[in-house]
């Protein structure tokens, strides 16, 4: 075999190639549009298919005890949380079937077994007993259907009390769950001088109750649906009906509907499906922790998602501006708003550029600094062996390193990090002649600014590195260049019919009153404005 | 049933452009042309005539963008091969020339040596990108761009009133009026704005009216006030200088800093890439006709990549060449596609009849 033949082979077993077979002639093509697919391929032979894992089991539920019981412990196995305790219902054999640490055990003795076991004994065949308990004994406690297993271990691992009745083969399911939770607190990421102090929390019926409070009108919908094949998470989605535009909850309800997923922890899995498709540091998506937020964002006609087990809850459809805003805008006087709202623009611009320009500046454009400040940043550079763009970057990475050392370290150890980290870059790097000293205050200005816009913060800090290395190379010019091209992109971010940079592009004069103005509340709550009332464009 | 409220008219899929970003579109395509003046390709024209022949062109050239915009309602490009073939070969040798006067403008004003053309290559990538993204972002991202460049001309101007020497105008026909005229032509075949509209009426809304004409006085006044404060600023100098309007950025007073001409260049780069960007959505799109929908985006790629290395070893050469051939050779293209537009709009006109 030729050796060109041999390579195409190999090729377009991993696709990279096509070949076709025409009028005796072998044709080979590239496939350009799939040219990642054999990476892909790669990764779906390392990793088993969400499929695999479905939980879909429709075996039927016996009407014998010890099949069903049977069944149950070769389902779980050696699992130590599965508890079946046998008892006897007159003279008909029972159990009652839980998992361990998932129910309120107080509640499940008051409430379920003492009244069972307790009560004047029901008559009649099994299923009337069943029926009899169900609508009888036990009246004042949640109760679904199970009609298979698969519905009946579903139960049991979400803190449900199974009752099985020899002879039955309907059980008895009652909602008992209990588990340890956090308490409702304050939220850790989004802290504000007034207002509430409430933060949503992990348990999503205590979410959906954070929202409810807030918003006690039927318009407010509240609709749950599970996913993840494995986890069965359950995710609320919220809106008001009289407000959100249709298009808006079908397409929302389309995306969340077409997610695979095998687990969903974080509401960060499900984020990627709401938001833009194509690649974008920004994101189409806003998150909050906050109820007060979420409910404000859903009163506008958008659409908000809760995922139990995080704190952390979707809005979309979600614009540029709002990066800038916070609930104590609406709390404070507006003047002051106003004038937080410019700093914390300001603070994004200097956080993203001051980097990039000071390198290009230092490098390529010196004529645009005083002189007395150009004098001053050339001596100290003298000094230090590396070129300015090296310097950046290195303390940039420093102090990126520091941050997530920070972040992670418990806190007793994270401010020993930090006054580690000063004293080693503040003092040590300047006095060893590694670092020139304005790279501190620039890298200082840079780092104290990023966290003004927290829920910037991951753009933010890629696109300094991105910038400094673009001023180093091609200088202001370049970063003009590079700026350009990131306004393109996030001019294309426009997943719900409302575009990411409205209401600057298209311009909307009315929406002006709440981007970087904020009028008074006897004028903004003289006109409620939606969301899709932003012009689209 | 729910009763909803807010806007009534959303519009989920919004393929729409509105008329700011429309007609921005079109004030940066022009000012382009004003801000990257080379007397390489003056014609002859001095200084005085040019404060003219800047206006005037503008003026023609929002006259034929209105015209063809309006002709272009419900006209099918896809319907004439020829059509196609003729816009192609004209958006190819409109990026040819402007890219290499930006080529040269980019060696000579902002970057010496080699880096410059990375910068250009950079330039044109941005380009690119944004053509791919569609017309709507690019259009978005025109306005955006559009307000930053209005008000970078104004501080540029204004913080150089102060050197304007009244002195240095004469009279604008004081050359004769044949540089003028000639000079007049050449800026509207170079003017690719003219045809970039004619694709944008699918997607554009209905125009205002007050919004075509605040947008047409604008780029009239700013093609107006650019030559005139180069000719202002630097007299008789102004004809011996490479790029007269990017060199009022370094005369302007800014308080603290020594020069600013290296934040300015943000006009002309933003200016620049939005011209071609339109230029490359434009010519991808008479591709994608022509290959009967077909995803041309890398053939566009491709192409753009050729010229760009054209328009590099070209920049060097242009200077030296005759610049009435390019006139000649714009000029018929230019020529060529308008009048196979106009086929179209005559052909559609007779058919409705």
């Amino acid at each position: 075999m030729e050796k060109s033949a041999f390579y195409i082979q190999i090729f377009e077993k991993i696709g990279i190639f096509r070949t076709e077979k025409r009028n005796n002639k072998t044709r080979v093509t590239f496939k350009g549009e799939k040219m990642f697919d054999f990476l892909k391929k790669a990764a779906d032979l390392k990793y088993a298919p969400v499929g695999e894992f479905k939980n879909n089991d429709e075996t039927t539920i016996s009407s014998s005890l010890k099949a069903n019981i049977d069944y149950l412990k070769m389902k779980f196995g050696k699992s130590f949380d599965l508890m079946i305790r046998e008892v006897k219902i007159g003279k008909t054999d029972g159990a009652f079937i839980i998992c361990d640490g998932m129910c309120n055990s107080l509640f499940l003795s008051q409430s379920v077994i003492w009244p069972i076991l307790n009560s004047d004994k029901p008559k009649g065949t099994p299923d009337e007993k069943i029926d009899i308990i169900k609508t009888q004994v036990i009246t004042d406690i949640e109760k679904i259907p199970a009609e298979n297993m698969g519905q009946l271990i579903s139960a049991i691992t979400a803190g449900f009390i199974i009752f099985l009745l020899d002879g039955s083969s309907k059980p008895a399911v009652f909602g008992v769950q209990g588990y340890q939770m956090r308490s409702i607190d304050e939220p850790s990421t989004e802290a504000q001088e007034r207002g509430s102090r409430e933060g949503f929390v992990e348990n999503f019926k205590i979410n959906a109750s954070l929202v409810r409070r807030r918003l006690q009108t039927p318009e407010a919908k509240i609709e749950i649906m599970k996913m993840g094949e494995a986890s069965a998470t359950k995710v609320l989605l919220c809106y008001m009906s009289d407000r959100v535009k249709p298009e808006i909850l079908e397409n929302v309800k389309k995306r969340l509907n077409s997610a695979e997923f095998d687990t969903v922890f974080e509401s960060g899995y499900i984020q990627p499906f709401l938001d833009q498709k194509g690649a974008s540091l920004f994101s189409g998506v806003g998150v909050t922790e906050r109820p007060d937020v979420f409910c404000a964002k859903l009163t506008e006609g958008r659409v908000g998602v809760i995922v139990d087990g995080t704190p952390f809850a979707l809005i979309v459809p979600f614009i540029f501006a709002e990066h800038f805003h916070s609930f104590d805008d609406y709390a404070n006087r507006p003047y002051y708003a106003v004038f937080i709202r410019i700093i914390k623009m300001i603070s994004f611009f200097l956080s993203v550029f001051t980097p990039g320009l000071y390198v290009a500046a230092a490098t390529f454009s010196q004529e645009l600094l005083p002189k007395t400040l150009l004098f001053d940043i050339i001596s100290s550079h003298a000094k230090t062996p590396f070129p300015i763009l090296i310097e950046a970057v290195i303390i940039h990475i420093i102090f990126e390193v520091m941050r997530e050392a920070g972040l992670r370290l418990p806190k007793s150890v994270g401010h020993a990090v930090s006054i580690v980290g000063g004293l080693v870059i503040g003092e040590a790097a300047v006095s060893a002649g590694l670092i020139a000293p304005p790279m501190l205050i620039v890298v200082a200005l840079t780092a104290i600014t990023s966290f003004v816009v927290p829920n910037l913060y991951q753009p933010m800090s890629v696109l300094r590195f991105v910038f400094i290395f673009v001023g180093g190379i091609l200088g202001i010019y370049g970063i003009v260049a590079a700026c350009i091209l990131i306004i393109f992109n996030m001019c294309r971010i426009n997943p719900y019919g409302v575009p990411f940079m409205s209401p600057f592009s298209p311009f909307e004069t009315a929406a002006l009153r709440d981007t970087v103005f904020r009028l008074g509340w006897k004028d903004l709550s003289r006109r409620q404005m939606e969301i899709q009332d932003l012009k689209g464009g | 049933m729910v009763k909803h409220r807010g806007n009534k008219n959303f519009d989920f899929n919004n393929s729409k452009i509105t008329a700011n970003q429309f007609f921005s579109l079109f004030f940066l395509s022009r000012i382009s042309s004003v801000l990257l003046f080379t007397p390489v390709f003056g014609f002859g024209i001095s200084p005085n005539g040019r404060i003219i022949a800047e206006a005037g062109a503008s003026l023609i050239t929002a006259a034929l963008f209105s015209f063809l915009y309006k002709a272009s309602k419900g006209i099918d490009l896809g319907e004439k091969k020829g059509v196609n073939i003729v816009f192609i070969i004209y958006f190819s040798l409109v990026f040819l020339f402007l890219g290499s006067v930006f080529s040269y403008f980019s060696s000579a004003q902002m970057l010496e040596g080699d880096i410059s053309q990375s910068l250009y290559i950079f330039i044109v990538v941005a380009a690119v990108y944004g053509a791919f993204t569609g017309a709507q972002p690019m259009a978005r991202a025109s306005l955006i761009l559009a307000f930053f460049a209005v008000l970078g001309v104004l501080v540029m101007l204004i913080s150089s009133v102060g050197n304007f020497k009244r002195y240095n105008l004469s009279p604008v026909f004081f050359d004769g009026f044949f540089p003028v005229i000639k000079y007049i032509l050449f800026s509207v075949f170079a003017s690719s704005e003219v045809l970039c509209g004619f694709f944008y009426s699918g997607n554009s809304e209905n125009r205002g009216k007050k919004t075509a004409y605040f947008w047409y006085l604008l780029t009239v006044l700013f093609s107006f006030l650019i030559p005139l404060f180069s000719l202002g600023l630097f007299g008789d100098m102004t004809a011996s200088i490479p790029f007269p309007s990017f060199k009022i950025a370094s005369a302007g007073n800014y308080l603290l800093f020594q020069r600013l001409d290296a934040v300015f260049a943000f006009i002309w780069i933003s200016a620049f890439i939005v011209k071609i960007s339109s230029v490359f959505y434009c010519g991808n799109f008479c591709l994608t006709k022509l290959f009967k929908g077909k995803k041309t985006q890398a053939y566009t790629a491709s192409a753009v990549i050729l010229l760009t290395l054209l328009s590099i070893f070209f920049s060097k050469e242009l200077v030296s060449l005759n610049s009435d051939n390019v006139f000649w050779i714009l000029g018929f293209s230019f020529t060529a596609a308008v009048i196979s537009a106009g086929l179209l709009f005559y052909k559609r006109r007779r058919e409705s009849d």
